[in-house]
C-alpha cells in the first residue's frame, strides 16, 4: 500500500496527517475516500494498523505542513478553511461506519512507524476510550437570544415594571429619571434571571437524555456572524438509540422559546470532538453551570 | 423526519461550528510537527476571535449584556466619556483654526 501510494503521491508528500483513530479497518468502497473528494481536496487517505487500531491518515506536502509552512498557512484563511473542511469531511466519511476518536487539526508525523509507536503508546487509553463511545453521538445545541424581544415581552409581562412604567408618567421631569433609572436596573436584573432560566431549562431537558455533557464558552458575534447573542453552547453524547427522542426534544424546546426571543440550533452528528480524551478528564456532571460560569471546565487550545 | 428539521453538521452548520471544534477540541497528541494554534499573531482575525476572545466570553459567562450598552449603564458613561474626549479634540482644532486666522 504505502509503494503505491508514494507513486501517486510524489516527492514532497514526506508527512503524515493522522485524522483520527478507529476499531476497525474503514471501509473504502466506492474506490477510495481520496477520489471521491478529489475535485474538492486531492487527498487520498488509507489506515495505518497496528494493535488491531486503524490510524486514519494521509499523506500530505511539507510545502505545506512543515513547523515553518504551518505557521504561515495559518494566516491564510483560505488555506485554514479547506483544511479545516477536509479534516471534517474525511472524519465523517470514517464515522459511517466505525467509532471514532477524532484528532485535533494537524496532528503530523514523520513516519509511519511514528504512527505505529503512537498507536502502540496509548493503545489501552485508545480501546478504553472508543468503547465508551460506541453506540453513541455528538451533537450540538447552541442557543442564540434577540434580547430586544425578550426585553419587549419583559416589560409587558412584569408587574413590577408595568407599576414602575405608571409611576414615571405621573412623575415630573427630574424623578421620572430617576424612576426610569431604577426600571432599567430591574430590567436588565430580571432578563439575567430570564436567560439563566431559560437556558437551564434547555440545558437540563437534553442533559437527561444523555450520557455525558459539555459546556463550552460562549462564542462572541463576531465568531458566529448571528445577529442575536449565543447564551448557550453545549455538547451531547447520546445512545444512538436515543437519538430521536432528543432531536423531538430539541425542536419542543425550540418552539417553546421561540416567543421569548430564543433560538435553538441543534447540529449533529458530530465526530465526538467533546467527549474524547487519553488523558482521563474528570466526568463530574455540573448541571448548574448557570449560576457559576467560571466554574466551567475550560479546555485550553493546544 | 425530525432529522430533516434540524440539519446534519456539515450542511447545516457555518464554519464557525467547524472551526470551533476541528481546532479547538479532539483528541490532542504531541505529533512531530509542533503546532501553535494558540499563536495569536499569525491567524486570521476570525480563528484569532475565536481561539483567543472565547476566554474574555467565558469572563463574561452569560453575562454578555453588561457589554451592551444599551443596557448598562457602565458602557453608556464609556460612551458618553468617548463623545466627550471626541468633542473637546473637534472644539480644540476649532479653537486652533480660528487663531489661525
Amino acid at each position: 500500500m504505502m509503494s503505491a501510494h508514494e507513486k501517486v503521491t510524489g516527492m514532497r508528500e514526506k508527512l503524515i496527517y493522522v485524522y483520527c483513530v478507529s476499531h476497525k479497518e474503514p471501509n473504502f468502497k466506492d474506490s477510495d475516500l481520496g477520489n471521491s473528494h478529489t475535485k474538492i481536496f486531492g487527498v487520498r487517505v488509507y489506515p495505518i494498523c497496528h494493535q488491531d487500531l486503524y490510524a486514519v491518515v494521509s499523506k500530505v506536502s511539507e510545502d505545506e505542513f512543515t513547523e515553518e509552512n504551518l505557521k504561515k498557512n495559518l494566516s491564510d484563511m483560505k488555506w485554514v478553511e479547506s483544511n479545516v473542511l477536509r479534516h471534517e469531511e474525511v472524519i465523517e466519511e470514517i464515522m459511517r461506519d466505525c467509532t471514532v476518536i477524532p484528532f485535533k487539526f494537524a496532528t503530523i508525523f514523520k513516519t509511519e512507524e511514528n504512527v505505529k509507536a503512537l498507536l502502540e503508546e496509548h493503545t489501552e487509553e485508545f480501546k478504553k476510550s472508543l468503547e465508551g463511545l460506541e453506540g453513541k453521538e455528538e451533537w450540538g445545541i447552541k442557543v442564540y437570544c434577540n434580547i430586544d424581544i425578550l426585553k419587549t415581552n419583559l416589560i409587558k409581562e412584569n408587574e413590577e415594571i408595568k407599576r414602575m412604567e405608571q409611576d414615571i408618567k405621573l412623575s415630573s421631569a427630574g424623578k421620572a429619571y430617576l424612576l426610569m433609572k431604577k426600571r432599567d436596573g430591574l430590567i436588565e436584573s430580571i432578563l439575567n434571571k430570564k436567560i439563566n432560566e431559560y437556558g437551564q431549562d434547555i440545558f437540563e431537558e437534553l442533559n437527561a437524555l444523555s450520557r455525558d455533557t459539555r459546556i463550552n464558552k460562549l462564542l462572541p458575534k463576531e465568531v458566529t456572524e448571528q445577529k442575536d447573542e449565543m447564551i448557550l453552547n453545549a455538547a451531547f453524547l447520546i445512545d444512538t438509540c436515543k437519538i430521536i427522542v432528543f432531536i423531538d426534544t430539541a425542536i419542543f424546546l425550540k418552539e417553546k422559546y421561540k416567543d421569548k426571543g430564543l433560538n435553538l440550533n441543534c447540529t449533529g452528528p458530530w465526530p465526538p470532538y467533546n467527549f474524547c480524551s487519553i488523558n482521563p478528564i474528570s466526568s463530574g456532571r455540573d448541571s448548574n453551570l448557570f449560576e457559576t460560569p467560571k466554574g466551567v471546565k475550560k479546555e485550553k487550545a493546544i | 423526519m425530525a432529522e430533516q428539521q434540524l440539519a446534519h453538521a456539515i450542511q447545516a452548520t457555518n464554519l464557525a461550528d467547524i472551526l470551533e471544534r476541528v481546532l479547538d477540541k479532539g483528541i490532542v497528541i504531541a505529533g512531530d510537527i509542533k503546532i501553535s494554534l494558540a499563536d495569536v499573531e499569525l491567524l486570521n482575525i476570525k480563528i484569532r476571535l475565536l481561539i483567543a476572545s472565547v476566554d474574555k466570553a467565558m469572563e463574561m459567562g452569560i453575562n454578555w449584556w453588561q457589554q451592551d450598552p444599551y443596557l448598562s449603564t457602565k458602557a453608556r458613561e464609556a460612551e458618553i466619556e468617548k463623545e466627550n474626549a471626541s468633542l473637546k479634540k473637534r472644539l480644540e482644532r476649532l479653537e486652533a483654526k480660528i487663531k489661525a486666522k
